[in-house]
């Protein structure tokens, strides 16, 4: 595990807001260093002078995990909600502009993609726990992975579909790779397609390689464990159940 | 260095993230238990595993894991 410290330039900004007064933003960074990860790890982030650990009081960062794909050199990108004032999402959301300098320390974490052959995935995301799937995904198409994967996505409204272009683009192009976005919001009419908890989708959705798939959930956790709790009543062995919580 | 006596693990365990660097780094004391949490094995260490026991202390994303000296000052 070789764990880097480093500076990054933000070069992108991309942000989500709904009526609601929800915001989640996805920042692209660039840096110099030569960091390499795994697909589904998380980095720690911090404002320049804010990791120094002998000032405690001024600790500030926070983790997020990684949706650029491995591969993808020199950038790194991250999914963000912003949260409670204080913390480092709302230092983000009111400080950081393109150009910005961030801290990142890492990588961290255990949420991978499995090392033995993989007969299918079964991905669970909610809000911003799509991040590590977004890097399973575009590492997995970039490989030709020609086994079945499917992602189960509840996000809180229709504004609220983080990389729904992205992941409605990749089912059109990657037979193999099934989507099922679901919202949340049950009287949200900008939203066509299905309504309520993902759990329910997950429910009704036949895998072709029985109890071998590999199963994953991110996100709320709540959630999580709810879907987690899920794949064990549906017969997914506890070993190949991969959970991640927000 | 000369270990006069051994040094302490401090460990705050409700903080621990479950990223799984500590077993990592230090894979004589630190490991993984079936809830996700870290834990240490031993809360002494001595010469032998000071280094790497540091290295798990420093690189806690979420600054949990702390070495003590003999007198319980904390080195990181």
């Amino acid at each position: 595990m070789n764990i880097k410290e480093f500076s990054c330039t933000v070069e992108k900004i991309k942000e989500y807001k709904d009526d609601e007064g929800g915001i989640a933003k996805i920042l692209i960074l660039k840096h110099n260093e030569d960091f390499e990860f795994k697909a589904g790890q998380f980095i720690m982030l911090a404002p320049p002078g804010f990791m120094d650990r002998n000032k405690p009081d001024q600790l500030r960062f926070a983790a997020y995990s990684m949706c650029s794909s491995p591969k993808e050199k020199n950038i790194i990108e991250l999914c963000l909600r912003i949260e409670k004032p204080g913390g480092l999402s709302d230092y983000v959301n009111k400080n950081v502009k393109v150009g910005s300098e961030l801290i990142v320390k890492g990588p961290y974490g255990r949420f991978n993609l499995a090392e033995e052959e993989v007969k299918e995935y079964i991905f669970s995301a909610t809000g911003t726990g799509i991040a590590p799937f977004i890097s399973m995904l575009r590492l997995l198409k970039e490989g030709n992975f020609s086994k079945p994967v499917h992602l189960f996505f509840g996000f809180r409204n229709s504004k609220q579909f983080l990389y729904g272009e992205e992941l409605n683009a990749l089912e059109k192009s990657w037979p193999n790779f099934h989507f099922y976005p679901c919202c949340g919001d049950k009287n949200d009419s900008d939203w066509q397609g299905e309504k309520g908890f993902i759990q329910h989708i997950i429910k009704k959705t036949k895998f072709e390689a029985g109890n071998e798939a590999h199963c994953y959930a991110c996100g709320i956790p709540a959630a999580v464990e709810e879907t987690s709790e899920l794949f064990k009543e549906l017969g997914f062995k506890p070993e190949k159940i991969h959970v991640e919580k927000y | 260095m000369i270990f006069l006596s051994k040094h302490k693990i401090e460990y705050d365990r409700p903080g621990c993230i479950g990223c799984g660097t500590c077993p990592v780094l230090c894979p004589e004391n630190w490991f993984m238990e079936e809830d996700g949490q870290a834990q240490f094995k031993k809360k002494e260490i001595n010469e032998n595993d000071f280094d790497s026991n540091m290295e798990a202390a420093k690189n806690c994303p979420v600054n949990v894991i702390h070495v003590l000296d003999e007198k319980g000052k904390k080195l990181i």
